[in-house]
């Protein structure tokens, strides 16, 4: 009776899964395949403007794994837009935390940043601490914690019909890995972090809310600063060094922080 | 006298001269000369008579330079009647020929708003006035080309000088600049002394490289210096070497009246020609140039390091000087190093190098001919195109030395001597081409899908396990209940069968089966299996009363003895089994009470 019960779940799951990788792997060979190729040629011909119109519409459509923001980073630094090319990069790593690629070209675009600003990380304290939480991608997040879900309750079934120790350990565990995947997912949903990328040559960073206000700093192009607030067509950001002030809306890019 | 009387008279004499400067309100223009060549200037003198005066305003004046020479303040008592006035000094200097007015000066004087009366002023083409100008022939400037005709971006050597014959002080230079031309500063003033004409010259000199970019014709604007220099009369005509003798007194009290002078030198034009049509390989190379090339050594061993140098070296332009092209065989690991460019700038005008320095690793045994591109440029001294050219340089390349004994002197030798590896250049890593980095469209939308139900369903199957156990047991209890409730019931309606059973001989094993299932229902137990000492021991934990568990215990011997023993069942009294319904009631009422309490300990 509980083998039969165990394999029409499992059933249930496969039938679940099976159509959407049939789906999915027939719609690889689709349209936006080709874009990709067609955006790589592009790049290679060195036709720059085109291969990151590509690409961008590409990661605009959720298509994205993190190598095609990668890729429109690095068509963007060739057209020698460094901020555009910052927020790509780092819209790469949110998708991929722990690509060595993606941290080196970043690495690369914040040298031509002309500002002396330190950009917006985490503490190294809370990087380590919350190791999970920075190194993580949402959708890995979301992963780990429905196998430590179906984990966690399997565990608790099977521990109603078999007392073994065992099935105890792997529930606790279970519990534990859920609870801090299932935490990360809620404060990124929550209280997410925001960084604002400068996009233009030169911004004023004023006071308030109005170019009448006073000119608190100027800001160049590539500065990372950490987004604060937003009002109409207004942004307020942070700098590493504490400074605050509001600059244009339409002179960053926000991007996510973690 | 006191203060107040002293204060009083200085008043006094205030009042007297400023009504005495009233009375005398006028404004007069006057120039030292009225004829002057174009290379020579006049000195306009504007007074302003009368206390109160502003500075003069002049009129448009777009045929002469006007310089501003300062003023001077002047108090006059003549026979009591005191003058002031103060002369605003300019200097024209004239930038074409031909008869000009100088329309009324107007200062405001007093209140009143005064004019001079007109001047005219005749220029002449330098040179033309005879016995004058000698003044100005005292200091003058000089400009010159050495190519007034040269060709697109060839060099010309633009010179200016300033000389006199004079001792000038605080001589400065107009800033000039060369519109529609580039040009490179060669070195700084120079100073010289020369003789024209029999006359000893101070000069200063300065050179500046030229080149057009474009053919046309191309004005060089006048340059203009100004001095002060020694008036004339205060100081004897001479060469400025008899300065320190000239004067003793003069110059030890330093009494030498100066004036402010201002020279020109004349406008140049060029007329840039352009270049003939330009041969395959032309980069835009124009001047005299040569091409090198060396390597150190003809013979090679794989492995080894050779550095070929090429340099390209001549008098000329060196704003488009290529990186010379060359031909190296597939045989060959190129290490290129970057390229030393050194302008050196001289009289003759601007001599460059530029030194390409390849560092050659050859990897395969064999002879090989490394040639260098021709350098095409363009020679304005023959006005047509060039081409140099080096001999093709051959290198022979034997086998390495062996690799063993490389390796052996390698691990031997102590880890000295490394050097630090230093990053030539920076670049982003390439873009990433796999097709796996498209996440199918459909996918996001079915993990979105999916987790409601895989993060439900694992919860959804322990609640089914959970609700499955949980009505198991009830299921369990519920049936205990039952037996529980209808056990009295069912062991009476045993008993009255027992008795109506009585010609059948089976009285006492109904009777006997009836008793067992009923503290078999009753206490939840299997009937089949219990004795009469289980009885006996489960109605004592019930807390039965002892005289109750003896009846029965004595009822179950007397049946039991009827079932399994000698006597048959005709000898069971079916009025005995009437007072066993009594007990078994009696003993259900203490069961009943004996479980609501609880089993002894």
């Amino acid at each position: 009776m509980k083998n039969q019960s165990a394999r029409a779940i499992a059933a249930a799951v496969l039938l679940l899964l099976s159509p959407m990788q049939v789906r999915g792997a027939n719609e690889s060979q689709g349209e936006p395949v080709e874009r990709w190729v067609q955006a790589n040629a592009a790049f290679e011909a060195g036709d720059y403007p085109r291969a990151a119109a590509l690409y961008e519409s590409l990661a605009r459509e959720h298509l994205d794994n993190g190598r095609v923001s990668f890729n429109w980073g690095n068509a963007l630094l060739r057209m020698g837009q460094v901020g555009r090319a910052i927020a790509a990069y780092r819209h790469a790593l949110t998708r991929q935390p722990r690509d060595a690629d993606i941290k080196a070209n970043l690495a690369f675009a914040r040298k031509s940043a002309k500002d002396a600003v330190v950009p917006f990380e985490p503490s190294p304290v809370a990087q380590t601490l919350f190791f999970w939480h920075y190194s993580s991608s949402t959708r890995e997040l979301w992963v780990t914690a429905l196998v430590a879900n179906a984990l966690l309750w399997l565990a608790l079934c099977l521990r109603m019909f078999r007392r073994r120790d065992a099935l105890v350990w792997v529930a606790a565990l279970a519990a534990a890995v859920l609870l801090a995947s299932g935490g990360s997912l809620l404060v990124r949903h929550r209280w997410p972090v925001q960084v604002a990328v400068v996009t233009v040559p030169e911004t004023n960073v004023y006071s308030g809310t109005s170019t009448d206000s006073v000119v608190r700093f100027v800001l160049h192009e590539g500065t990372e600063a950490q987004w604060i607030d937003a009002e109409p067509d207004w942004v307020r950001i942070a700098l590493s060094d504490g400074k605050q002030g509001w600059l244009k809306a339409d002179s960053v890019t926000l991007v996510d922080a973690d | 006298m006191g203060a107040r009387t002293r204060i009083v008279a200085f008043a006094t004499g205030l009042l007297a001269l400023s009504g005495t400067a009233a009375r005398a309100a006028s404004i007069v223009a006057e120039v030292d000369h009225s004829e002057v060549a174009t290379d020579g200037q006049i000195v306009l003198t504007v007074t302003v008579e009368g206390t109160g005066g502003s500075e003069p305003v002049l009129p448009p004046l777009a045929d002469f330079q006007v310089f501003s020479q300062g003023q001077s303040h002047q108090v006059q008592m003549i026979n009591g009647s005191v003058t002031s006035s103060v002369a605003y000094n300019y200097v024209l200097v004239p930038k074409k020929p031909g008869t000009f007015q100088i329309a009324p000066i107007t200062a405001e004087i007093g209140g009143q708003r005064m004019s001079s009366s007109p001047l005219t002023i005749t220029v002449t083409a330098p040179g033309h006035i005879a016995g004058k100008g000698a003044k100005e022939r005292d200091v003058y400037a000089t400009a010159t080309v050495s190519n007034d005709s040269p060709f697109v971006s060839e060099l010309v050597i633009y010179t200016l000088r300033l000389l006199h014959r004079v001792q000038i002080t605080n001589a400065t230079a107009g800033e000039q600049t060369f519109p529609g031309l580039v040009s490179r500063d060669l070195g700084k003033w120079r100073d010289y002394e020369t003789v024209i004409d029999g006359r000893r010259y101070a000069v200063n000199e300065r050179k500046v490289a030229l080149s057009a970019p474009q053919p046309g014709t191309i004005t060089i604007e006048p340059a203009t210096f100004s001095a002060d220099v020694p008036m004339r009369g205060n100081k004897r005509r001479g060469s400025h070497f008899d300065d320190f003798f000239g004067d003793p007194f003069g110059d030890f009290f330093g009494s030498v009246a100066t004036e402010k002078h201002v020279v020109r030198a004349p406008a140049l034009e060029l007329h840039v020609k352009p270049l003939p049509p330009a041969p395959t390989g032309f980069g835009g190379l124009v001047g005299q140039y040569t091409l090198r090339a060396s390597l150190p050594k003809a013979n090679l061993r794989v492995g080894e390091s050779a550095t070929l140098t090429v340099t390209i070296e001549g008098a000329g332009n060196t704003a488009s000087m290529p990186d010379p092209e060359m031909d190296i065989p597939r045989g060959f690991k190129v290490y290129d190093d970057k390229p030393v460019t050194s302008v050196e700038d001289s009289e003759a005008g601007v001599r460059s190098k530029k030194i390409l320095s390849r560092a050659l690793v050859p990897a395969a045994v064999g002879r090989y001919v490394l040639t260098l591109a021709p350098l095409v440029y363009f020679d304005p001294k023959a006005g047509a195109y060039r081409s140099a050219q080096v001999e093709p340089v051959t290198v022979d390349v034997a086998a390495g030395q062996e690799p063993e004994q490389l390796h052996l002197v390698e691990l031997a030798g102590p880890r000295t001597g490394k050097t630090a590896v230093h990053v030539l250049a920076d670049d982003i890593l390439p873009i990433y081409k796999r097709a796996d980095a498209i996440v199918p469209r459909t996918l996001p939308v079915a993990l979105m899908s999916l987790v409601v139900p895989a993060g439900l369903l694992p919860l959804l199957s322990f609640l089914s396990c959970w609700t499955y156990l949980g009505l198991q047991r009830n299921q369990g209890a519920s049936l205990r209940r039952r037996r529980r409730r209808r056990a009295l019931s069912q062991a009476l309606a045993g008993l009255s069968s027992a008795r109506r059973q009585r010609a059948s001989g089976h009285a006492a094993e109904m009777a006997h089966k009836s008793l067992r299932g009923y503290f078999g229902d009753k206490l939840g137990l299997c009937a089949e299996a219990l004795t009469r000492n289980d009885i006996v021991a489960q109605l004592g934990a019930l807390h039965v009363p002892e005289p109750l568990v003896t009846t029965i215990a004595v009822h179950i011997d007397h049946l039991e003895r009827a079932q399994y023993g000698a006597q048959t069942d005709s000898s069971i009294d079916p009025g005995a089994l009437r007072p066993l319904a009594k007990v078994l009631k009696e003993i259900d009422k203490a069961i009943d009470i004996g479980q609501k309490a609880g089993p002894r300990a």
